[in-house]
């Protein structure tokens, strides 16, 4: 019993690292899922927000306005992503892989050409709560505070404006003739998301007590990992469920590491390692038919499609709301190589995209 | 209410694949009038609603609505007064946005989202009794992902979006060439009543020519980027499917004599 006692002594710092990473998360899921739009700038855009966050503070300033810098600076690293893709016509990998690589050197500058910035002598968000830190009772004030989000991302995506933001990323052309501005729509949506993940930044460099030019490194992948395990879990029939989904995938994500490194052979060197296998196996596991359905079956829970769905549409990885589609419909919906897609095996039969599937329910309807 | 005058598009112009698509389209398009277009493939049909709807720049030529010039507007910004519906059944709806979802982005049509409420109770109410018109039983199921439909129901769901909101001009690029002829009735029908009852201005793009003679007010047919006959009122209602097939091989034969001796 006491060796249980001990894999789990901290546990805690993990659930509220992933509360705190949630908010990343969220951010992701708007790019990635929602304007189906691979977004590399969190790296870069989380110390933006972290930098601009920390050095607010430490000179002696207030840390919540410090979250709201890190909020505007993040934004700030999204619009520069989305003026490379709608006004340079840049591809938006690239654009954002620029925007990255770009930020690097203003967030040094922010910093003051350090490296490092400490906050430990500050006055910090964390500062009254210290002592609640690693117990139940900050986990329900960070619960609290994601949950905020959460409601206020789930009201945005049903107003007009978000509903046009989903629609340049469900079907651009579709948008566009009903007189959506896709640029305006993505310039929105990229702003919202790294303003989320700068206001992430915000809050970890107060959370951990210093503010590093590495920090951000790999988050992307971090953010990724939460969506496609929240979404398996919770799936995507409902936004509001979806975006509980990507908070919990961020714990679970972070719980996940936080018990790896507990195992005897891990040293906390080995982290990276460690996030990237956690995301391989996500990835395969979310694109997977067999792993999937047994996933399925496992987690009685899940959001159940109403109906069986004819996937008439072949997302890729990337391409809204896939993966919980993919859970319910057939290979077809394996998603990143569909280039490439070739019948291989006889028993794995191609589901060929079938319009009228529902011919029978459309048929009683009429 | 649209006008265009000598309009051309080349695609890959300076090049081995250049490819006329349209050369010197003029047309008169007054309020409610219902225009059906025939022409062989590469005829430069699509095209010429790519060009009105603003997908497609043109090279030369006016296209005005309702007397301002839209050749410099945007796609999204000529959307306000024009409505399309695709061949693509995929392509006129969202299809990882429910039903009622879909409808608020149409309804949206050319004003300024802000952040009003997308399905807003008295929306769905609207939503709710325009779906009940389609006659397909999709008002009852307004909350669910529209790529959950059969192609015939989001082709009809399309028209819908497209239609409710009363647009200028409504193009239709041969949007049942891709359901089965049960549907293709059906939805051919919903146009139909649709443009009737609403008296809406629209082109229709078609290969039957038995469905381009039994719509509309007036035919036209293209050929090679012209177009090369025109049908009035009561031309078209004393026309037969002969006459257009008649139509067609004369005005081959017309262009590509034309084209010999040009």
């Amino acid at each position: 019993m006491g060796s249980i006692a001990w894999v789990f002594t901290g546990s805690l710092s993990a659930v509220e690292q992933g509360l705190i990473y949630a908010l990343l998360a969220l951010g992701v899921f708007l790019t990635f899922r929602i304007l189906n739009f691979a977004d590399l700038t969190v790296d870069a855009s989380f110390t933006t927000g972290a930098a601009a966050a920390a050095m607010w503070i430490s000179s002696g300033h207030s840390p919540w306005l410090g979250l709201l810098l890190g909020l505007v600076a993040g934004s700030l690293g999204g619009l520069v992503t989305a003026l490379l893709h709608t006004v340079g016509k840049i591809d938006p990998l690239l654009s954002s892989i620029l925007t990255m690589l770009g930020l690097y050197s203003i967030n040094l500058r922010i910093m003051g050409g350090r490296g490092n910035v400490s906050l430990i002598k500050a006055q910090t968000l964390f500062t009254p709560i210290r002592d609640l830190l690693g117990t139940w009772g900050s986990v329900a004030i960070m619960s609290g505070a994601v949950l905020v989000v959460v409601v206020i991302l789930n009201w945005f995506l049903a107003t007009d404006f978000g509903l046009a933001i989903r629609s340049t990323g469900d079907n651009p052309g579709m948008a566009a003739s009903f007189g959506v501005s896709n640029n305006k729509t993505k310039t929105a949506a990229l702003m919202i998301a790294n303003g989320l993940v700068g206001l992430t930044g915000a809050v970890v460099c107060q959370y951990q007590g210093f503010a590093d030019i590495g920090g951000g490194t790999g988050l992307i992948l971090a953010g990724l990992a939460s969506v496609i395990l929240g979404n398996a879990i919770l799936g995507t029939r409902f936004m509001f469920l979806a975006l509980v989904g990507v908070a919990v995938g961020s714990v679970l994500y972070r719980l996940a590491i936080f018990l790896a490194l507990k195992l005897p052979f891990f040293e906390t060197t080995d982290m990276k390692i460690i996030s990237a296998t956690i995301v391989v196996v996500a990835l395969i596991v979310s694109q997977s038919a067999r792993l999937r359905s047994m996933f399925a079956r496992l987690s009685p829970w899940r959001a159940k499609p109403d109906l069986p769905e004819p996937m008439t549409v072949v997302p890729n990885a990337f391409s809204p709301l896939a993966t919980a589609d993919a859970v319910s419909a057939g290979p077809e919906t394996r998603g990143l190589d569909h280039e490439d897609e070739w019948p291989k095996s006889p028993r794995t039969p191609r589901l060929k995209p079938a319009p009228n599937v529902t011919a029978t329910t459309e048929k009683g309807a009429e | 209410m649209l006008e265009l005058t000598d309009v051309h598009k080349t695609f890959f112009a300076g090049t081995v694949n250049e490819r006329r698509a349209l050369r010197g389209v003029n047309l008169h398009l007054d309020d409610g009038d219902f225009v059906t277009i025939i022409g062989s493939n590469g005829a430069g049909k699509s095209t010429l609603l790519n060009i009105i709807a603003g997908t497609m720049s043109v090279d030369f030529g006016t296209i005005s609505i309702n007397g301002r010039n839209v050749v410099k507007l945007a796609e999204h910004k000529r959307a306000a007064g024009i409505a399309r519906v695709f061949q693509d059944p995929q392509a006129g709806t969202s299809p990882h946005m429910s039903i009622e979802e879909n409808l608020a982005v149409a309804v949206t049509r050319g004003r300024t989202r802000f952040l009003h409420h997308g399905v807003s109770r008295t929306r769905k109410a609207r939503f709710r009794e325009e779906l009940a018109t389609l006659g397909l039983g999709l008002e009852s199921r307004m909350t669910h992902r529209v790529g959950l439909l059969s192609g015939g129901q989001r082709q009809a769901l399309s028209l819908l979006m497209a239609s409710f909101t009363h647009p200028d001009i409504l193009l239709l690029d041969e949007h049942i060439a891709a359901l089965d002829p049960e549907r293709a009735e059906l939805v051919l029908g919903l146009t139909e009543k649709v443009i009737r009852e609403s008296n809406l201005t629209a082109l229709m793009v078609t290969h039957n020519m038995e469905h381009a003679l039994r719509l509309g007010n007036r035919l036209l047919m293209m050929h090679e980027g012209r177009i090369v006959y025109e049908l009035g009122p009561a031309e078209k209602a004393g026309a037969s499917v002969d006459d257009l097939l008649d139509m067609f091989a004369s005005s081959k034969g017309v262009l590509s004599d034309r084209t010999l001796l040009g």
